[in-house]
């Protein structure tokens, strides 16, 4: 039982460092944004 | 004329205030249960303002209602003024609610007043935004709506609940139920507001936009939303809501054809929900008091009005419209 939950927690501690290093050097989901935002002006809307 | 605001919650004061200062409203008439909040209200708001707290007078003198009470109880007041044939503004984004008052739709047809129903920040705006997106395509075929925030108190309870019960979207030419709460999508909206992990919920934004673009094919919405709303969405709220949530924004992305060649538009609004709201609901209330609105009958507010008029009303009323340019719309 003991094993199981140590198990379980090295698993948990490994992908939450796998997952910090990927941070730490700029990878994450978050995908670029290719353009932007402007207000919409008079010719938007006509 | 005389304005009726049901509701004095952060929506409803906001209308009140809104028609008083428009200048076409000569007095507004304030009701709710909560005798302290009317008292906090109408002593900002001078003595153009009549409030009434429960128990109710039995008759209502008014030109145009506008209903911004919790979600749940804006059905009697539709009931009721469509029974006295006034127009009627209703502010409300709960699913099961404006399904019940759609079923009133042939009464309010009859009776020859106009129903706005969801004339809130989304749906409302959102449905404007869509329909005034769908004019720069020549076919709509996808009408994807994300909402990022929350209103006051009971907007912010509408969307707990909202995220633990199914979810309709349209879906080749049928409902497609999923649990609210499922498909994930980041959604970029303006700043500051920026990219937000959004769900699907249980709200009224695909129902009256499929009614106003019955020839789309697909249509959702979908709210931002956390990994601790998610998990305590189906549980009671544990804390009592927030008076009034900070900034939200919304999103509406529009997919089809323009000269045969594909084409997305994405419009946004950065604003507070409850600001934004009560904004749009007045602006509808004066739409409805000039005979401007292009219908009689029920209908979400990209049927009933001219959506380049009212987007350059609430401009001029404050709100902030963008439009996403880029390669690729992300979402």
């Amino acid at each position: 039982m003991m094993r199981t939950i140590r198990g379980a927690l090295e698993s948990i501690m490994a992908a939450v460092a796998v997952a910090s290093v990927f941070r730490a050097i700029g990878i994450t989901r978050i995908p670029r944004q290719t353009g932007g935002w402007r207000r919409l002006e008079g010719p938007d809307l006509r | 004329m005389r304005a009726a605001v049901l509701g004095a919650g952060a929506v409803g004061a906001r209308v009140a205030r809104q028609l008083l200062s428009g200048g076409l409203v000569d007095q507004v008439v304030l009701r709710d249960t909560d005798a302290d909040r009317l008292a906090w209200v109408s002593r900002s708001l001078g003595e153009r303002l009549i409030i009434e707290h429960a128990p109710f007078p039995a008759s209502l003198e008014a030109d145009v209602v506008v209903v911004a009470t919790p979600g749940g109880t804006q059905l009697p007041a539709v009931v009721d003024a469509l029974a006295h044939q006034r127009p009627v503004i209703t502010t409300g984004d709960g699913l099961a609610e404006t399904v019940a008052m759609l079923k009133l739709a042939p009464q309010a047809q009859e009776a020859g007043v106009s129903v706005v129903l969801g004339a809130g920040f989304a749906p409302g705006l959102s449905c404007v935004l869509a329909a005034h997106g769908a004019m720069w395509l020549d076919h709509v075929e996808e009408i994807h709506v994300a909402k990022a925030g929350t209103g006051g108190p009971a907007c912010a309870l509408v969307h707990h609940r909202a995220l633990s019960r199914i979810a309709y979207d349209w879906r080749q030419g049928q409902w497609a139920r999923n649990p609210g709460g499922s498909g994930r999508s980041l959604c970029w909206f303006p700043e500051p507001i920026g990219p937000q992990d959004c769900y699907r919920a249980a709200l009224a934004g695909p129902v009256l936009l499929h009614h106003a673009f019955p020839q789309a094919e697909w249509i959702t919405s979908r709210v931002s939303a956390t990994r601790r709303d998610r998990l305590t969405a189906p549980l009671p709220m544990l804390a009592p809501p927030h008076s009034e949530g900070g900034p939200g924004a919304i999103r509406v992305e529009l997919q089809g054809k323009q000269g045969g060649a594909h084409k997305a538009v994405v419009l946004g609004v950065t604003e507070r929900p409850a600001v934004a709201a009560a904004t749009v609901a007045a602006a509808a209330a004066e739409w409805a008091l000039t005979g401007r609105l292009k219908k009689q009958g029920m209908a979400g507010l990209a049927e009933m009005v001219e959506p380049v008029a009212f987007l350059h009303d609430v401009r001029e009323r404050g709100l902030v419209i963008e439009v996403f340019e880029g390669d690729h719309a992300p979402t």
